[in-house]
């Protein structure tokens, strides 16, 4: 339970966690941007695609993003049921919007199964359903990896530097980045002291244990104000020790812990615009290459 | 001049309201570089308002406070101030700001804007000096009380003040951990020549210092060399002499020949003397 100021870090000595906090953040982020260059059934049928090579083309994309995500779990030496385990806290979402999508599917569509009123169970809805939830889940696993290889310090450092540019036009980055380490921080010892006013409350016979929800969130009310108050004399006293400590905000900062781009970045970088490059050569038709394998699947079909 | 100087200091807490506590009055004393001085006084005796007089995180509202002939009411000097004064406060816990130990301690450093390097070796220096270094990579909440003392001394060790000032900084640790931080502070008074100014409400701890001052009621009652701590006018302040001081009266009543003594060494030494 203390724990929580690490997140759901995985520790482990793998070339993905030895990776620049910064670089990972970007690459992150030019995963995310990819998936979403991957057009809709929609989209491409309004295009003028033919549904078969809208298949082809963003099943190949898709793998090609498959492909990269499990080469750095690979590299990461997480398991990858943990990765998997992202997954979970979407999963409800991603699958009643998949059923609406396919029930209520309203764009293009050739290949109609059942129709009544609004309801239209198409192939293309089936196929825009299921895309969704791939890219969803996608969506959810890339960012889970950086988490689990990356300590929310690393992170927020990353983060502090990657958004210096912004300090420019008066965001007080600096601040911003400080305030969620200390969070961060007190995190553990705020639990500490709930733990211990809990305790303090039981033995004068409070009851938390008992009741419906709304009698036990009432029972927490003695426990919530002095840990309130409490926090604010942390806070008096956080501020002057820190101030003793001849803290100015960012005026003059510098940094023990620098951060330094690697091989291991640079590999990321190649391998990321490896597959960027191919998800687009999939997506924007390059050397026409998803008509070549369309028409090679279709033949292999016939 | 002195170092240290409080010139008739006065300071009130919320001034100007129905609340206001006058936590010191009219206060004058002197601190010379190099000395091991102790503080002491009840509870609400104003022994931290001092604490925080002294390096500007509080500024008098009448008289004067300086260090090295900066005043702390210019609030130029008082990032100059800071970086010879740094404060140990009581609780551990509430003077941390990182989630790893040397990133804890790094934190006084890079506020002066060093070099990674150099900031680096403060870091691995001040750890070890105060035996913590094999702790660097940790968390500071996986630590006992005595451990996050020692590293918050590292914290401010890293700054390599010309002064340090505990307030009460012992007052939550066990016996062990005391022991623990009270040597080290000897040890950084011995070989740093470091100025340690030691705020306390136990008289015991008060007995290890060179110089002592008494306060009550934002007052000083009484300073000077370790005599002060067998004072009479102490029991009028409702304070109690040291532990070794009492024994040894008590010893002197019954008719042993016991000399001058303050801590529970010197007694033992005493006692094995004069039998």
């Amino acid at each position: 339970m203390r724990d929580v100021s690490m997140g759901q870090y995985y520790p482990a000595k793998s070339g993905v966690h030895k990776m620049d906090a910064r670089a990972k953040i970007i690459f992150v982020i030019a995963y995310i941007v990819m998936l979403f260059f991957i057009p809709t059934v929609d989209g491409y049928l309004r295009g003028g695609g033919r549904l078969g090579g809208y298949i082809v083309s963003a099943a190949a994309a898709f793998g090609i993003i498959i492909l990269f995500l499990i080469t750095a779990i690979a590299f990461s030496r997480v398991p990858v049921l943990k990765v998997l385990k992202s997954i979970k806290a979407v999963l409800a979402l991603v699958l009643i919007t998949a059923v609406i999508m396919i029930v209520f599917y309203g764009g293009e569509a050739n290949h109609v199964y059942w129709s009544y009123g609004i309801i239209n169970i198409t192939l293309e809805g089936i196929i825009s359903g299921s895309t969704m939830a791939i890219r969803l889940f996608l969506l959810v696993m890339g960012p889970s990896l950086l988490t689990l290889t990356t300590t929310p310090v690393e992170l927020t450092d990353g983060l502090e530097r990657l958004l210096f540019p912004l300090s420019l036009i008066k965001i007080p980055v600096h601040e911003i980045a400080i305030i969620m380490s200390i969070a961060l921080r007190l995190i553990p010892t705020l639990i500490e002291e709930a733990d211990k006013i809990k305790n303090a409350q039981k033995a004068r016979c409070a009851d938390f244990d008992s009741g419906n929800v709304f009698k036990r969130a009432k029972a927490m009310i003695p426990v919530l104000v002095p840990l309130l108050v409490s926090s604010f004399r942390r806070a008096d006293d956080l501020a002057y020790a820190m101030d003793s400590r001849c803290y100015r905000g960012a005026k003059g900062r510098t940094r023990m812990k620098v951060m330094k781009l690697g091989w291991r970045d640079l590999v990321g970088l190649v391998l990321i615009c490896i597959t960027f490059f191919g998800v687009l050569m999939f997506v924007y038709d390059y050397f026409g290459v998803a008509g070549i394998v369309t028409n090679w699947a279709y033949s292999v079909i016939a | 001049m002195s170092f240290i100087e409080f010139d008739n200091v006065s300071y009130t807490y919320a001034a100007q309201t129905p609340n206001a506590v006058k936590a010191v009055k009219n206060l004058s004393l002197k601190i010379e570089e190099g000395d091991f001085v102790a503080l002491v006084g009840h509870n609400g005796s104003g022994k931290s308002t001092v604490a925080k007089l002294i390096n500007g995180l509080l500024i008098p509202e009448h008289g004067k406070v300086t260090v090295d002939g900066m005043s702390t009411a210019d609030k130029k000097s008082l990032f100059e101030i800071r970086k010879n004064v740094g404060i140990v406060f009581q609780n551990p816990d509430n003077q941390m700001v990182a989630t790893i130990i040397e990133d804890d301690v790094a934190f006084g450093p890079e506020n002066l804007g060093l070099s990674p390097d150099e900031i680096r070796k403060r870091v691995d220096w001040a750890l070890k000096s105060v035996d913590m270094y094999e702790y660097r990579e940790g968390a500071p909440f996986r630590l006992s009380g005595g451990q996050k003392q020692r590293v918050a001394i590292a914290g401010v060790l890293a700054i390599k003040p010309r002064a340090m000032v505990l307030d009460e900084s012992t007052s939550m640790l066990d016996p062990v951990g005391k022991k623990e931080i009270m040597d080290i502070v000897h040890k950084l008074n011995k070989e740093e020549k470091m100025t340690v100014i030691m705020i306390t409400h136990f008289m015991d701890e008060a007995a290890l210092a060179d110089k002592i001052f008494v306060m009550d009621d934002g007052e000083l009652i009484l300073s000077g060399a370790k005599k002060v701590l067998t004072d009479p006018l102490l029991a009028a302040h409702g304070l109690d002499m040291p532990p070794a001081c009492r024994i040894a009266e008590g010893l002197r009543k019954g008719g042993m020949n016991i000399g001058e003594v303050y801590t529970p060494e010197e007694l033992a030494e005493e006692i094995c003397r004069s039998l």
